[in-house]
């Protein structure tokens, strides 16, 4: 569904970055409440046997069983957690009893959610409580080298458990924005959010100023948590433009198409371009930081890659943007990928979810790739 | 000559056969006539007319102007013997008598038969004199148990049929309530109110409809639809209450004979009184204030209602009827239980799968669409039933049920006004726009409430699972277009509130010190499990509302 532009929220190069960054962030957070709500409604992995756990927990939490997460992990009683934490075996026999039916996470070993950390064998006692938490292995399972998206073959999320696999592409989405450089002015445009219907439905009703695109023929749309800034570089433009106004006065020619108002000190547009690095850095680390913390689940890492894939923009090219890129990366220990568009693929495009309207030569792509996890416990609002 | 004679005799044997084909018709008809019951209305003023013209006749004719009188040589014992049996079985079998066609005959037509002999007599058209006794003495037997029978039938259950009480009506029972003040507040079909004065409502009995009517605008309007009333206070301020038991005591005031004939009258006024009883529930607080009903523990409304008469406001206080809904359908209002609440009670003519006027100005939608209006009717049927069903469950006496029905109220009448305000009505009427759609076979009726409710009450979380899992199937099977995807979020929010409302109680509150393992004993999980159990129950009326209306709209659009 799309809604006439002028309705979009007011995130334009009339404000400041900071504000329209304010205004990004909060639909973000809208997006995630979404998803954390709708999570308690349909199952994150399309597999029977998740459908059936999802089932059966949403049965036992109604019944008052108690199975939140927070409960499971802070007020579990102390002797099932000395259960699990020193006596091994004990668990151990536990989560061997345990077939797959059960809905407890306490006595659902990891393998049954389908955990794919490398440090999972078969002689691993964990449980799926044990994923969660501070020190639950989902922390660390995105900084895994085999757990990296590949823009190659089109893989966005790396991942196929149920916490962040989503198989069943109802919990997905993907944000497009814009990011310009326009008479030295940076500007912040969210565009629109595909999402499956299931999602779309429910931030159409919880946060009607989001706009939403039309359904997706792309499956993989519900599959992964991306947001998608395509960085229209106007400034080469501008710059013809500034050469055009130069040639002009001096053979004593004037065109009523261009307004004299907009000249501009190319001193301050030089200083803006200088400064468009720094802000996607100020833009990633608030999408990191407010991911991390309002993200669908509490152990959400934030952002866990970003790819920038250029079209032959040259102020990407000019390599400013991949250091600050490479930096964001270093510092927060996730995968950072650069491709030329020219070089991927056929078809590679309709995967990236990107048209070529969107594409356009000279422009380029940052895909920064969210953490997906859910929580497979209820978590309390 | 010979041929002469032939024909005389052929045409001797044609008139005969004539006649007695003529008798044997007759005689058929006779017996038709007798042997089948036909209901007949001799009231006791023709009885009357007949025993006095009976009497006068033979007091004339067979007394007075006979020189040999038809009574002369009776037998006292023959005639005490015959003239007792036939008072008594007049007296007792009155009424079968007067209705009976069949039997017509013998209060009427022999009466008059013999009032016409004697009348004769009287006259010299032929006289006694020369006649046997063996005429004579029979026919003043007759003549006697005539007018016993006729006495009897005038002294038995005739005398109190319910047209004699419009007289005792309106001559004791009228100034009696203009003494008093009391008016009649009228509550027509159409649920409109009126207060009459007590000399505008002449109740008189109907013998075809078998009812006591009352003429009003030229229109008889059944007498249960008006209801006796006191009004107080000035006219800024006035202030209705029944006045039900004040009439009772001056009918109970009347002679023992006549409480027969008012008994219809009196029968019509406690019924009037009772509609209007379940009239206001249905019409003014369930769906205005419902969550008054929950205020106590009992049967009691927490506040009078403000009804708009004409152009004043007048606040209303009257009890809630006692008996059970059903018992009122059946033994009051003798109507299916499919047919809605309100229609019931207002005994509207209109067919059940019409919207009343009065259900589309309680709905008070600014839309004019009327779809929308429909759906809304819809809601407010299944609400209505819903509200009646869990009022009906509270009790004086603590229990769960009482208990839960009490929490459930409150919420749902919120999240009813919330639901008619909002948009979810536009959006579901939007889904399925055909205009030929009947509303009223869906809406959920009092026994599906209480059947949904019990079964709710032995598994909350199973029922409340299936009506999730059906929401959430209607929300994935749902297509594309804006109307849908507007539906989709209202469908997918309500469970999501629902299910939160439920997983919520359980929760401890921020910064809240965990409960002790005493508390837990000492009833604060069982607290916690009657408020799990109230939110299940709200969240299964919630969603089962919604999947009815959405049940409808699917319908169509499959």
């Amino acid at each position: 569904m799309m809604r006439p532009s002028d309705s979009q929220p007011s995130i334009t190069g009339r404000g400041s970055f900071a504000q329209h960054l304010d205004a990004y962030l909060s639909q973000l957070i809208q997006v995630s409440n979404s998803i954390r709500k709708l999570n308690q409604m349909v199952e994150p992995d399309d597999e029977e046997r998740c459908i059936g756990f999802k089932h059966r927990q949403l049965h036992h939490q109604l019944s008052g069983d108690g199975l939140a997460v927070d409960k499971l992990k802070g007020e579990f009683p102390e002797f099932m957690r000395e259960a699990l934490n020193l006596k091994k075996e004990a668990s151990g026999e536990m989560l061997q009893w345990s077939d797959s039916e059960e809905s407890h996470l306490g006595v659902l070993h990891a393998r049954d959610v389908g955990c794919h950390y490398p440090e999972l064998s078969d002689d691993s006692i964990v449980s799926a409580l044990d994923l969660h938490g501070g020190e639950g292995w989902c922390q660390k399972c995105p900084a895994c080298k085999e757990h990296r998206p590949d823009f190659s073959v089109g893989k966005l999320n790396p991942f196929s458990c149920w916490r962040r696999g989503h198989q069943s592409g109802k919990l997905g989405f993907v944000q497009f924005s814009s990011l310009s450089n326009s008479e030295g002015i940076i500007s912040l445009q969210p565009d629109r959010v595909l999402a499956p219907p299931a999602l779309r439905a429910l931030l159409h009703h919880e946060c009607s100023e989001i706009t939403l695109g039309p359904n997706s023929p792309i499956s993989t749309v519900g599959t992964m948590m991306v947001a998608i800034f395509i960085i229209d570089d106007k400034q080469s433009q501008e710059d013809r433009l500034v050469e055009i106004k130069g040639i002009l006065p001096a053979q004593l020619l004037v065109s009523r198409h261009i307004d004299p108002s907009m000249n501009r000190d190319s001193s301050r547009g030089e200083k803006y371009s200088d400064k468009f690095p720094e802000m996607v850095e100020d833009l990633l680390d608030a999408i990191h930081s407010t991911w991390k913390r309002r993200g669908p689940s509490r152990d959400s890492r934030g952002i866990i890659g970003v790819a920038l894939v250029n079209n032959g923009c040259e102020y990407v090219s000019d390599g400013g943007l991949q250091s600050t890129l490479g930096s964001f990366g270093t510092t927060n220990q996730i995968w950072v990928g650069n491709y030329d568009a020219k070089k991927l693929a056929n078809g590679f495009r309709e995967s990236m979810l990107i048209s070529d309207s969107d594409l356009r030569p000279n422009s380029a792509a940052l895909y920064v790739i969210l953490d997906p996890i859910v929580d497979l416990g209820v978590i309390e609002q | 000559m010979s041929d002469q004679s032939e024909d005389d005799s052929t045409g001797f044997g044609e008139t005969l056969e004539r006649i007695s084909d003529y008798f044997s018709r007759a005689s058929d008809s006779i017996y038709r006539r007798v042997s089948r019951f036909t209901y007949t209305r001799v009231g006791p003023e023709n009885v009357l007319l007949v025993f006095l013209a009976l009497l006068i006749a033979t007091l004339v004719g067979g007394r007075t102007m006979a020189i040999v009188s038809p009574f002369s040589g009776l037998s006292v014992y023959g005639v005490l013997i015959f003239s007792f049996i036939a008072l008594v079985t007049g007296h007792y079998f009155a009424g079968r008598l007067t209705r009976d066609g069949r039997l017509r005959w013998s209060i009427i037509h022999l009466p008059l038969s013999l009032a016409i002999v004697y009348f004769l007599l009287a006259i010299h058209v032929f006289s006694l004199d020369g006649s046997p006794a063996e005429l004579r003495i029979p026919l003043g037997y007759l003549t006697l148990v005539q007018l016993s029978l006729l006495g009897g039938v005038l002294s038995g259950d005739i005398k109190s049929a319910p047209w004699l009480g419009r007289a005792v009506y309106l001559r004791w029972i009228m100034p009696q309530l203009k003494k008093e003040k009391i008016h009649f507040l009228f509550w027509s079909r159409d649920g409109e109110l009126r207060l009459l004065e007590p000399d505008k409502i002449e109740p008189w009995w109907d013998e075809k409809s078998g009812k006591v009517n009352v003429s009003l605008d030229g229109h008889p309007i059944p007498f249960h639809h008006f209801a006796p009333v006191m009004i107080e206070g000035q006219h800024s301020i006035q202030k209705i209450s029944p006045a039900l038991s004040k009439v009772e005591k001056l009918f109970s005031n009347l002679i023992v004979a006549w409480s027969g004939a008012m008994s219809q009258y009196k029968t019509a006024i406690q019924e009037g009184h009772s509609r209007i009883s379940w009239l206001v529930l249905l019409q003014l607080v369930i769906p205005i204030h419902a969550s008054s009903l929950a205020t106590q523990n009992s049967k009691i409304p927490g506040r009078s209602q403000r009804i708009e008469i004409g152009e004043q406001v007048i606040s209303l206080d009257w009890p809630i009827e006692n008996r059970s809904w059903n018992a009122a359908r059946t033994q009051l209002f003798v109507r299916a239980k499919v047919t809605p609440a309100l229609h019931t009670a207002l005994r509207s003519h209109e067919a059940p799968e019409n919207a009343l006027a009065v259900e589309l100005e309680l709905l008070d939608i600014k839309s004019a669409n009327e779809d929308v209006a429909l759906v809304g009717v819809h809601l407010l049927r299944s609400y209505t039933h819903l509200m009646l069903m869990l009022f009906e469950n509270l009790s004086s006496v603590k229990s769960t049920r009482s208990e839960l029905c009490k929490r459930c109220i409150r919420p749902i009448s919120a999240w009813y006004v919330d639901f008619i305000r909002g948009d979810f009505l536009a959006e579901i009427s939007n889904l399925a726009n055909s205009s030929d759609r009947h509303f009223s076979s869906d809406s959920i009726t009092f026994d599906e409430w209480s059947s949904t409710f019990n079964e709710a009450l032995i598994e909350p979380s199973t029922k409340f699972l299936h009506l999730h899992d059906q929401l959430a199937d209607v929300v994935h099977s749902e297509s594309e277009s804006e109307a849908s995807l507007k539906l989709n979020g209202s469908i997918l929010n309500l469970i999501s509130t629902c299910t939160q409302d439920v997983i919520a109680p359980g929760s401890p509150r921020p910064g809240a010190p965990k409960p002790t393992s005493s508390q837990m004993r000492l009833g604060s999980s069982r607290e916690l499990g009657v408020s799990r159990k109230a939110a299940l129950l709200i969240g299964i009326c919630k969603m089962e509302m919604v999947r009815s209306l959405l049940h409808r709209s699917w319908e169509d659009v499959s």
